[in-house]
């Protein structure tokens, strides 16, 4: 017989809210808000992200397997409650690029995964990236472009906030970007993907 | 510049799925196609359109010129070879899509509505395209647009200078070339009595190109 943390992390990856409503006060009854998260909000995540980078799934999917995590975590008033909560991680789409569908996603994902996120939104100025991480505190700082001719802008940010605070994580992404550029720009990761996204930055705390 | 206001007959839903990332081993579920078909029922189908013919002043290995200046392009000049005209247009929506994401907290939604501007755009393109060559009598080479393939996205400038300032109330960013709104395409033609050359991919190098027309 499937158990009750199988059968939430299905109705999650399937994003099937009706069975999903159903089996929360069951799993509530039963569970801790720690357990939820480790034994079915991070491997349903896994699994959708998973499933992304085999290409049996599209981003689409993993949207709304995200919109029924965030029914979840409504039903159980578990919000903020997530084991990843004391990393804080700001994110933007640098000054001259608007383009903010991807960088939209990987805030999603990042607060799916229960990450504190802070979204600067797109045609962010190299000082707003500074002066934000800096007053928040920021563990990471998610650099975002989907353009070639902003690249300058990138290099300066990440040089920016390395001025400001040497420890800093900075992670880049977008479609012109690669990890070869990411780090010819001295930025501490490149995220290629959203199914990608969590192992990238875990290997920034290794 | 001539100006016009048209409207393409259907959104091509297939399309929007393809722009979505179902384009391989992923399958649609009956949800997201729903959700898309319901988009589609209540977007605009209309788009703006400008284009201005710009006569052939010379051609040389690599470079096309014009009296706005010169087409930096290896490829394009040999697509437009024989060209006796070229057109340079702008296809532009007229605005539903844009700044969706700031009316619409669903980020599914804003994605789909996002990939709808995008096949909207990209069909005006082609609608406009047939219909010049409907009303010219003139074969016109598939649109080559500034930061694809070998053409510098600098000309941008080239094509806004032959047509307007702000046409159709488009403008671009001076530094990074990006066009506001976001669903706009600007493009250039080559026109002429001979069938042109179609695919400018079978003359480039990039073979691994997202946009490429042809397998490598």
């Amino acid at each position: 017989m499937t158990s009750l943390f199988e059968q939430v992390k299905g109705s999650i990856v399937t994003a099937d809210s009706e069975t999903l409503e159903t089996l929360i006060p069951l799993f509530r009854a039963k569970h801790s808000i720690d357990e939820m998260f480790q034994g079915v909000v991070y491997p349903a995540l896994d699994t959708l992200c998973h499933r992304l980078q085999e290409r049996t799934l599209a981003i689409p999917d993993l949207l709304m397997g995200l919109k029924a995590v965030h029914l979840l975590l409504e039903k159980t008033k578990a919000h903020g409650f997530s084991p990843m909560r004391d990393r804080c991680i700001v994110l933007g789409v640098i000054e001259g690029d608007t383009h903010d569908m991807g960088k939209n996603i990987i805030r999603d994902l990042y607060t799916g995964y229960g990450y504190r996120v802070v979204d600067l939104g797109k045609n962010v100025s190299i000082e707003t990236f500074t002066e934000r991480a800096v007053a928040e505190n920021a563990d990471v700082v998610g650099i975002s472009t989907m353009m070639s001719t902003t690249l300058t802008r990138v290099k300066e940010a990440v040089a920016s906030l390395k001025r400001a605070r040497p420890t800093i994580k900075v992670m880049t992404g977008g479609a012109f970007l690669n990890a070869k550029i990411s780090a010819d720009i001295h930025a501490d990761g490149y995220a290629e993907s959203a199914a990608t996204l969590m192992a990238n930055t875990e290997l920034l705390f290794s | 510049m001539i100006s016009i206001h048209d409207t393409i007959s259907e959104i091509d839903a297939q399309r929007v799925l393809v722009s979505l990332g179902y384009n391989g081993t992923a399958r649609p579920d009956e949800g997201i196609r729903n959700q898309v078909d319901r988009c589609i029922r209540k977007a605009s189908r209309s788009f703006r359109a400008a284009f201005k013919e710009v006569p052939v002043a010379g051609m040389e290995a690599g470079c096309i010129a014009t009296k706005y200046g010169r087409i930096q392009s290896k490829n394009f000049a040999t697509i437009a070879r024989g060209a006796e005209t070229l057109y340079f247009c702008l296809v532009t929506t007229d605005g539903d899509e844009e700044g969706a994401d700031d009316q619409c907290s669903d980020l599914l939604e804003t994605m789909v509505r996002d990939a709808i501007g995008t096949v909207l755009v990209e069909q005006g393109v082609e609608r406009l395209i047939a219909r010049m060559e409907e009303e010219t009598g003139q074969h016109l080479c598939l649109p080559f647009s500034p930061g694809y393939c070998d053409f510098a996205v600098e000309g941008q400038r080239l094509i806004f200078s032959a047509l307007a300032p702000r046409p159709l109330g488009v403008r671009f960013d001076e530094t990074s070339w990006m066009m506001t709104p976001i669903k706009s395409i600007s493009f250039i033609v080559s026109a002429g009595g001979a069938v042109m050359e179609r695919n400018p991919c079978k003359f480039c190098s990039l073979t691994r190109c997202f946009m490429r027309r042809t397998a490598s």
